[in-house]
């Protein structure tokens, strides 16, 4: 039973993790390569069927189960995690080598988790991972945005531990099952707490406010693996829903309207991942065997090609220092190699024929065309005119090409390069090969992505988006703004509600204890001497009244009076004896 | 943009077209208007930045240190 | 008396006969000698860990002791091993923070022991007179030790306030068992509970728990009978803190699983509505007023206000989740928050200064061990897997779910990510923060005590985080 444990995936990763601080500065960017390539071999060649089971508390915990759809996400987030490390094996800081192993580790052990506690402990552990990446570029801004960030997702972590909790206590039993057509308050929870790391609107803004600030290296792998994972849990347990449908189709458009007014490069990459997952949302929704093949297709390019697009980012950003538009431009003379590695992944996520886009953006569409949900179809169409706009030619049109700001770059270092190379060949091998790609899908495949209709198609949108982009291509000069979302509603009022809700509570418990010991030293002057209550003490100076009345020597009740007092009480308890 | 990029392009426009008027079409309502989808990227891409500029210009944009009052 | 029956009731209450002996121990050498620091920090140990052993081998047989007053075995032991590890951990760590502080006394480590012995009685108590008893033992214990640095006005603040607002939440909670006395026609809690259902229509009854409960919200912090926590805490001693936050909590919510025991809570409606209404307020407001504090110290005041509401939720599930989780919560609970006030301690300067969040900044840096450590901690505490803080937090509201007390768990959830903020605000502050050019370096005397202290803490979570039956094993006999 232990040597079961070793045949998990993201084992290797955690245990890496581990022991990567405990190695010499020099063998850490090294070995980190090594982890993601255990778990690759492991996941490639565990059977489908294979079950890991462990006794915790009082559950039978299913820590890895295997099949065709876990297997494909596995892959690639150990293939990417892989390439990530080879991106960033110029970094000396352990902890983000650390973070993103963990990180990394967690999302391919939600992928192959079999019930829901292992799968929210690997949620939740993944969200302080990915928090690390953010914090660790160490500017005030990301401190913030990293707060905000893990907040936002213990936030949807705690939706989908209460909707767990929930469902456990309902079915008693931990089971990983399909819940699109439950409708209960558990399953709800549960959709949202995933649908937020899915960054569905208006549970996305974390997104586009903590991407861009996170570090170089660190946004590549920020990425893949957070929202793919969301994906893969969608794909699973909620297939079929229509709201899905709805909802993807909505985030295809509203992120590439934020894109359009985005002034930073990650901040343009980062909605069009939301733009893009909504393509596998929508896909998921439909819940046709071809659109969960095409949602899950894509999801596996999407993780190339958007590694591309953040590794080219990221090398601008290096060598020049800033990823902001408004502080770019005509870098086409001095970095050649970057601007054309960054284009194949323009061209892919644009679905450009020859790279992997096409074959996989197009077999949701088609999935939603033989659905019969033509609205959807045309929609999604259109989020693909407004992809190729944004990254395959904003941007390039205002980084690379476009006025020359005349800026000093840096040489970046070679393996940056050598891992956009890696992926890239990739995104063209798939595009090239698409089979490769389609034998893993979890159903089988009918679909035929170079036909002559889809090729005159594709030619003739992106043709003439171009020829509309470059008769409007004035429009598209740089502003130093920033685009408010609906992180609005909780960023702007944060000042005044924590004024309102934390300090003011404190502020209660202050002044109820201030009028307490007010009370109490009222209280107490007169309990010194009681008889002050008889004598009528006008004293005196209210200065001074409170000598005034415990002068011992001043004032002492006279024996007359304590008699009295005494005789007084003999007779009420005789009396109280005689008439009760 | 070069001359002979323009003639690529016109060249590809013509080719798409050909192939065309020489295929079966799909059957969504869209597929017998001729040269559906070069108006549909042009007018989409059009549309986006009108649409996406003005929203901006309306609600969405500001200042960068918006925020700031933390 | 028959001297056999008691030789016979004094050995069966082990680890409690024992501590007492040992305290008393220390406290004569403490007269008699002088130099005495050192043989009475290892005397203490040594009892301590005697008694640990001690109540773990106790722990299969079950029985009462002195006609039927004190528990033995079982839940007892249970406890008993509980609050000698904590006080371990605490001796180990108070080594060298005394003699840093000044205040280096023999007495320091025979009232702690008495402290325990108390906490003892209180959870091995079947009798309301008993439970009294210890209460008032492990409370006097810890009024002195509050005051303890005695030329700090902070220290003898806390002693006062906690002196005087202890002994009117123990005239509530004395009160309150005469009532119950008055009600059930006896001091013996299992009988008591037994009669619950039928007493639930007494009104009689029903003060009477109202004002035990008042009594013991105000022992385990709950609100609206926390006001005196934060003061206390933060001028305290802070390994005294420490234990008084784990150690009179755990022995606080002892008694009140064995008073308000599932079969009492579930028959006696009101008693669980004021309850829930307790737990509630208390989750609300202690994260909430943490926000605010600057001081750690401060911060990790509220927040046991706020532990203390997340492990009532427990206790109102009344069902074997609830009650398990409340246990496993505490020995995660102590673990987490001794290591916290112990690594406070560590770094505390002579005067009771450098516990703001101000004077953490890059400590990762300065002292990277540490920063792990209060890492572990503060991570344990927000309830981040695979730590056991985690599973206290699973444990307590699934029992809550199915108890049909969805909304407390709800709440409580919610809560806990708000409480990520502060906890996890301190780890970005020693990872991601520069030290200020001119802070004062504070010279830290090494403790390998200490240190190891602080480990075994960690260990302990991580262990039980990923192996709960190692603790669960135990308590599930329970209930």
């Amino acid at each position: 039973m232990w040597s079961d444990l070793f045949t998990i995936p993201a084992l290797p990763m955690i245990v890496g993790a581990i022991i990567l601080p405990l190695l010499p500065k020099s063998l850490r960017s090294t070995t980190f390569l090594l982890f993601p390539l255990i778990s690759l071999a492991i996941v490639w060649t565990l059977p489908d069927g294979t079950l890991v089971a462990v006794e915790f508390m009082r559950y039978t915990l299913i820590v890895c189960k295997v099949d065709q759809l876990s297997r494909v996400f596995g892959i690639i987030f150990a293939f990417i995690a892989f390439a990530g490390g080879i991106y960033s094996f110029h970094i000396r800081e352990t902890g983000q080598q650390v973070a993103a192993l963990v990180y990394a580790g967690c999302a391919i052990g939600i992928t192959f988790a079999g019930d829901l506690l292992t799968l929210v402990m690997f949620w939740e552990l993944m969200a302080i991972a990915s928090a690390y990446l953010v914090w660790a570029r160490r500017t005030a801004d990301s401190e913030r945005a990293g707060m905000r960030y893990l907040l936002v997702h213990l936030f949807g972590g705690s939706m989908l531990l209460g909707g767990i909790l929930l469902h456990v206590a309902e079915t008693g039993s931990l089971e990983i099952i399909r819940l699109s057509e439950s409708g209960t308050l558990a399953s709800w929870l549960i959709l949202g707490g995933v649908a937020l790391n899915a960054a569905v609107p208006p549970l996305h803004a974390w997104l586009a406010d903590a991407y861009p600030r996170a570090t170089i290296t660190g946004a590549v792998f920020l990425s893949a693996f957070t929202t793919k994972s969301a994906v893969y849990v969608l794909a699973r347990m909620f297939p079929g829903m229509e709201i899905l449908l709805i909802f993807g189709v909505i985030m295809t458009l509203y992120g590439v309207v934020f894109a359009v007014l985005a002034n930073d490069i990650r901040e343009v990459l980062a909605y069009h991942i939301i733009s893009q997952v909504g393509y596998m949302v929508a896909g998921i929704g439909i819940g046709t065997e071809m659109a969960l093949n095409g949602a899950v297709a894509h999801a596996y390019s999407h993780i190339l090609y958007k590694a591309l697009l953040f590794m080219g980012a990221g090398v601008v950003l290096h060598t020049t220092g800033t990823s902001k538009f408004s502080g770019l431009g005509g870098l086409a003379k001095s970095q050649p190699v970057t601007l054309w590695l960054f284009m194949v992944g323009a061209f892919s996520i644009s679905g450009f024929p020859l790279f992997n886009g096409f074959i996989s953006k197009s077999m949701i569409v088609s999935a939603a065309g033989e659905a019969h949900v033509d609205t959807a179809m045309l929609l999604l169409m259109l989020a693909s005119v407004g992809t190729f706009l944004s990254i395959g030619l904003k941007i390039p049109a205002l980084t690379w090409f476009g006025a020359d700001r005349d800026i000093a770059v840096t040489k970046p270092p070679v393996n940056m390069h050598v891992a956009m190379v890696v992926v890239a060949v990739l995104c063209f091998v798939y595009g090239v090969v698409p089979s490769l790609l389609y034998n893993m899908l979890p159903y089988s495949v009918t679909y035929e992505p170079y036909t002559a209709y889809h090729l005159m198609e594709t030619v003739q949108i992106l043709v003439f988006t171009f020829v509309a982009f470059w008769m409007l291509r004035s429009k598209f000069v740089s502003h130093p703004t920033i685009t408010l979302d609906t992180d609005w509603f909780y960023r702007k009022p944060a000042g005044f509600l924590r004024r309102l809700v934390v300090d003011s509570l404190g502020q209660v418990f202050d002044w109820v204890e201030e009028k307490i010991m007010i009370g109490v030293k009222k209280i107490a002057i007169r309990a010194r001497n009681p008889l002050t209550f008889a004598r009528n003490l006008q004293a005196v100076n209210p200065a001074s009244s409170e000598r005034a009345d415990f002068d011992p020597d001043v004032y002492r009740p006279p024996a007359e009076l304590l008699i009295a007092l005494i005789l007084l009480g003999v007779v009420a308890l005789f009396g109280m004896i005689v008439l009760l | 943009m070069k001359r002979w990029q323009w003639i690529a392009i016109s060249l590809l426009t013509v080719a798409s077209l050909v192939v065309e008027f020489n295929i079966e079409h799909g059957d969504h309502w869209w597929s017998s208007i001729p040269a559906f989808y070069i108006l549909f990227g042009f007018a989409g891409c059009t549309a986006i930045i009108f649409f996406s500029k003005t929203l901006g210009k309306l609600f969405l944009q500001r200042e960068e240190d918006y925020y700031d009052v933390e | 008396m028959d001297l056999s029956l008691l030789l016979h009731d004094t050995l069966a209450i082990g680890p409690i006969s024992l501590i007492t002996l040992v305290g008393l121990v220390v406290l004569t050498i403490e007269a008699l000698h002088n130099k005495t620091e050192n043989i009475n920090c290892w005397i203490s140990l040594v009892g301590l860990a005697a008694a640990l052993v001690l109540s773990l081998v106790q722990l299969p047989t079950t029985g009462t002791a002195f006609s039927d007053m004190i528990a033995t075995g079982g839940y007892a032991s249970f406890f008993s091993a509980v609050f000698a590890a904590a006080g371990l951990l605490t001796v180990m760590l108070s080594k060298s923070y005394i003699k840093k502080q000044s205040i280096e006394h023999g007495e320091y480590y025979a009232i702690l022991l008495f402290a325990i012995v108390g906490m003892m009685l209180m959870a091995a108590a079947t009798d309301l007179v008993t439970l009294f008893l210890g209460l008032e033992l492990m409370s006097l214990s810890f009024y002195i030790l509050a005051g303890f640095v005695r030329r700090r006005n902070e220290s003898n603040e806390a002693a006062l306030k906690y002196f005087l607002l202890g002994a009117f939440a123990t005239g509530f909670l004395l009160y309150g068992i005469a009532l119950l006395y008055g009600s059930a026609g006896t001091t013996h809690i299992p009988s008591i509970v037994g009669k619950a259902g039928m007493l639930a229509s007494s009104t009689m009854f029903l003060i009477g728990c109202g004002l035990l409960l008042i009594g013991f919200a105000f022992k385990i912090a709950a609100v609206p009978f926390h006001m005196w926590v934060p003061d206390v805490y933060e001028g305290s001693p802070t390994t005294v803190s420490g234990f008084m936050s784990t150690g009179g909590k755990a022995a606080a919510f002892a008694a009140v699983l064995v008073v308000f025991a599932p079969a009492l809570v579930r028959g006696v409606e009101p008693v669980r509505d004021v309850l829930a209404v307790i737990a509630a307020l208390s989750m609300i407001v202690g994260n909430v007023i943490a926000i605010a504090q600057t001081s750690i110290k401060r911060m990790l005041a509220y927040s046991s206000i706020a532990h203390a509401g997340y492990i009532l939720v427990g206790v109102i599930a009344a069902n074997s989740y609830g009650a398990q989780g409340v246990l496993f919560y505490l020995v995660a609970y102590t673990m987490m928050n001794v290591g916290a006030f112990g690594i406070l301690s560590y770094l505390e300067s002579e005067d009771g200064k450098n516990v703001s969040f101000d004077d953490y900044r890059g400590l990762s840096a300065s002292r990277p061990t540490l920063a792990l450590l209060m890492g572990i901690f503060m991570f344990s505490l927000t309830g981040i897997p695979p730590f056991a803080g985690f599973f206290g937090k699973y444990y307590v509201f699934a029992g809550a779910v199915q108890a049909g007390y969805t909304w407390l768990a709800i709440l409580g959830v919610l809560m806990s990510v708000i409480s990520a903020y502060y906890y996890l605000r301190l780890v970005v502050l020693m990872y991601f923060s520069e030290r200020e050019q001119d802070a004062p370096v504070i010279a830290v005397p090494t403790s390998g005590l200490g240190m190891a202290a602080l480990v075994l803490s960690a260990i302990a979570l991580l262990g039980f985080g990923i192996y709960p039956s190692v603790v669960l094993n135990f308590i599930s006999h329970f209930f």
